[in-house]
């Protein structure tokens, strides 16, 4: 970066987690590579990714620990979320079992995680339903939700396949304090989004500081973790993405 | 594996031996899933997990390998037996312990890739973690198992404290396939081994590898910084020696023996270090081996043996060498390793007798601790510990010693107390090494090119005669200075004539012709 000095850089280590082929490898290799597999091989064990994401103030060093969905490496969980700062937890919108595994994750991770641990609640596969087109430019996840609703043009659209509303999984994360979005690593949209505003969620407090010391501390205001502060901030956060995560 | 259907299969063996082994790995062949990657890349690493089980009718057995490999029947027996601690310690049941050791392995039809890390091929290395537990499914209520890492590389510090002993036993007790896969798939996915630093992502932490450019100089080239506190990376400098100095001091009846057991490790002289639980003789082996470096100890070492050691069998022919470094649990092996009926009668010969390294009780803290009982197991063994006196050659410093005394007695941590024991003796050696040093580069600049070749043109008489005229750096006993310099030069003259010699030398030549193709 072509910046004065050094920023601080810290690493964070996220966690995703989801039922079996939701695509939680594909949104980490979106967000990695910019790429898009069709019919990936299912994750054995875990795969390790890392990938930088620039903030105003700050670079993050997203330590990305992408866990296998499948049932029989469940039990293998704990050993990567513990002390993890981030999770994102996946499910399939076009399934409605897998909200019902995600809440399962969600409440594992409020019992057993560390404590200031920052959980993006992601709906994937956006791209198999009738918002996936004419969206893809508006301001960000939440205002998306907000403003599409779950009106009629969902349904008037054919080849729908949405199983999972909008507004049913907004109001779990609001009530879990969760961040949310709803994303499709196919297109990308939204992907990008999800782990700025993780990156933006993390308290500062909480970092281990790499870079120049005494950095400017006056952040981004990320005070909040709740979707709705998260939100705010997005759009502002939005301006300098391209220059952001570097993907 | 259900353990219902491990016992009908255990009852129908009528014997335990190759033979059962043998039968058994065709079982597992079948039931071990195929593996998804590629197995050479994970044999750059290690072999295979293995889940050793005991058995109380039969004794330990092998219940899962992965991926699934071809070891031979007698490798198989080797790992069986030398996974699980030869005597039980009653009071402590439930708390794990790990261990290494290494074996030479027999098993032709494991193809693993060669490395210059890796400078015994024929050896490999046993790390365990063995855990006891409550079962009331089995006999005995106990149920005992050892999760094991077979692999050719000596990265103690690496696959038994950090994999093994922090990251596995966060599982359950049973053999998971699940996470076996997930760990092949792990490391399936990191560089190939080589010098220098490498991030190792596994089980959601990442371990930050330090591998020296040459074993003998574990420090060359590393940055050795502290560790942040955080969770992530932890360093990990893959040749240090696990354990520390400070709990085998507190069991020798006397400090100045570290200068005994420095000179046998020096000379390659037999040493034998027998302790309560494997995890203390593994871990005495690992340290006094360290004692010597630069100097490659020229012996066969062993961090654990138990009676179904692969250096008893016959087709190795015994300890045929009179150079080993043995850690054991079981004081009848001494016995055995003094009875090996293709040698000449032992006890004839003295010198070739090991010394015994007694590390099953704390000496006492106050006071002289009388020689003679630190023979517990003089009975037993069948064997007489007390008639080793050895005198030792280089002269003790007392100011190190009273320095390590405090610090024993004082709030020192291990990790201390090993830095100055290891501080202490690589000074000491580099001092014993400089008049060869010295000896062999008047040797080399007679002529103008380094000549790895040069090196073999040693002559001992050459050199006794330049060390009587430069001397040493190491203070040797002796009241007059005559009596020093007889045991200096008795000393530099065994030395000479051990393989320790000649072992440094090869590392020299190898070391010279490196530098000289760098050129």
């Amino acid at each position: 970066m072509a910046e004065g000095g050094p920023k601080p850089s810290s690493s964070v280590k996220l966690v995703l987690l989801g039922e079996a082929a939701v695509g939680k490898s594909s949104l980490v290799l979106r967000f990695v590579n910019d790429d898009f597999q069709e019919n990936r091989e299912p994750t054995i064990g875990a795969a390790f990714l890392t990938q930088k994401c620039n903030l105003p103030s700050r670079t993050i060093k997203f330590e990305i620990w992408d866990t296998a969905g499948q049932e029989r490496f469940a039990s293998l969980a704990p050993m990567y979320y513990r002390n993890a700062q981030s999770a994102l937890v996946v499910y399939d919108l076009t399934k409605a079992s897998s909200l019902a595994k995600a809440k399962h994750w969600v409440a594992e991770l409020q019992r057993q995680a560390s404590p200031g641990i920052v959980i993006a609640l992601v709906g994937n596969k956006l791209d198999l339903t009738s918002q996936s087109t004419g969206l893809e430019n508006s301001m960000g996840g939440l205002s998306l939700s907000a403003a599409a609703g779950d009106g009629d043009e969902e349904e008037e659209e054919e080849g729908d396949a949405r199983q999972i509303t909008t507004a049913e999984a907004k109001s779990y994360a609001d009530e879990e304090g969760l961040l949310f979005f709803e994303t499709s690593a196919k297109t990308g949209h939204n992907v990008q989004e999800v782990f700025t505003a993780i990156a933006n969620a993390i308290p500062e407090s909480t970092l281990k500081t790499r870079g120049g010391p005494g950095s400017n501390r006056a952040g981004n205001g990320t005070g909040g973790d709740t979707f709705g502060s998260g939100g705010v901030n997005l759009s502002a956060v939005g301006e300098t993405n391209k220059d952001g995560c570097a993907c | 594996m259900s353990r219902t259907e491990k016992e009908t299969t255990s009852n129908d063996d009528s014997g335990f031996g190759d033979q059962t082994e043998a039968r058994r790995l065709d079982e597992l062949k079948g039931i071990v899933p195929e593996s998804t990657f590629s197995v050479e890349k994970l044999r750059e690493w290690l072999i295979a997990f293995i889940v050793c089980d005991f058995n109380v009718d039969l004794g330990p057995e092998i219940e899962w390998i992965y991926p699934y490999s071809p070891f031979s029947p007698a490798d198989l027996t080797t790992i069986c037996f030398n996974s699980f601690p030869d005597r039980n310690n009653p009071d402590d049941l439930t708390t794990d312990t790990s261990f290494h050791f290494r074996f030479r392995h027999t098993s032709k039809d494991i193809k693993v890739p060669s490395s210059e890390l890796v400078s015994h091929p024929e050896f490999w290395f046993g790390y365990c973690l063995f855990r006891q537990q409550r079962d009331e499914t089995v006999k005995r209520k106990y149920g005992q198992k050892s999760f094991v890492v077979i692999s050719q590389h000596d990265f103690t510090s690496l696959f038994r404290d950090q994999m093994l002993a922090k990251t596995l036993p966060l599982l359950d007790f049973s053999a998971s396939s699940a996470l076996m896969e997930s760990a092949c798939a792990q490391i399936v996915n990191w560089p190939t081994p080589r010098p220098g630093q490498m991030e190792l992502p596994f089980f959601g932490s990442i371990f930050n590898l330090h591998i020296p450019l040459h074993a003998s100089y574990p420090l060359q080239g590393l940055v050795r910084k502290e560790s942040v506190k955080q969770n992530h990376p932890i360093d990990i400098f893959a040749l240090d020696p696990v354990g520390s100095w400070k709990q085998v001091v507190e069991c020798l009846p006397n400090a100045v023996d570290l200068y005994i057991i420095y000179e046998r490790i020096l000379l390659c002289e037999p040493i034998v270090a027998l302790a309560l639980d494997p995890r203390f003789c593994s871990e005495f082996v690992s340290l006094a081996f360290d004692l010597i470096r630069p100097v490659p100890f020229a012996g066969d070492y062993r961090p654990y043996i138990t009676m179904h050691s692969d250096i008893f069998s016959q087709s190795h022919g015994g300890p045929n060498t009179n150079h080993y470094l043995v850690g054991i649990t079981n004081p009848f092996i001494l016995k055995r390793l003094q009875s090996q009926p293709s040698k000449k009668p032992l006890i004839h010969s003295p010198k070739d007798m090991p010394y015994i390294v007694n590390l099953t009780e704390p000496a006492p803290k106050n006071g002289h601790r009388n020689r003679k009982s630190r023979s517990p197991h003089k009975e037993e063994a069948g064997f007489d510990i007390v008639s080793q006196e050895p005198k030792g050659y280089v002269s003790r410093d007392w100011g190190f010693l009273k320095e390590l005394d405090e610090a024993c007695k004082g709030d020192s941590s291990p990790v201390d107390i090993s830095r100055l024991v290891r501080r202490h003796f690589a000074y000491l050696t580099a001092r014993f090494l400089a008049p060869l040093d010295r000896y062999f580069s008047q040797l080399i600049t007679a002529k103008s090119a380094v000549d790895p070749f040069e090196y073999k043109g040693f002559s001992e008489v050459d050199f006794l005669q330049m060390l009587s005229k430069h001397g040493s750096g190491v203070e040797f006993k002796g009241k007059t200075h005559f009596q020093r310099n007889k045991m200096e030069e008795a000393f530099y003259k065994k030395f000479c004539k051990s393989p320790s010699f000649f072992n440094w030398l090869q590392m020299k030549i190898e070391l010279a012709s490196r530098s000289q193709m760098a050129r």
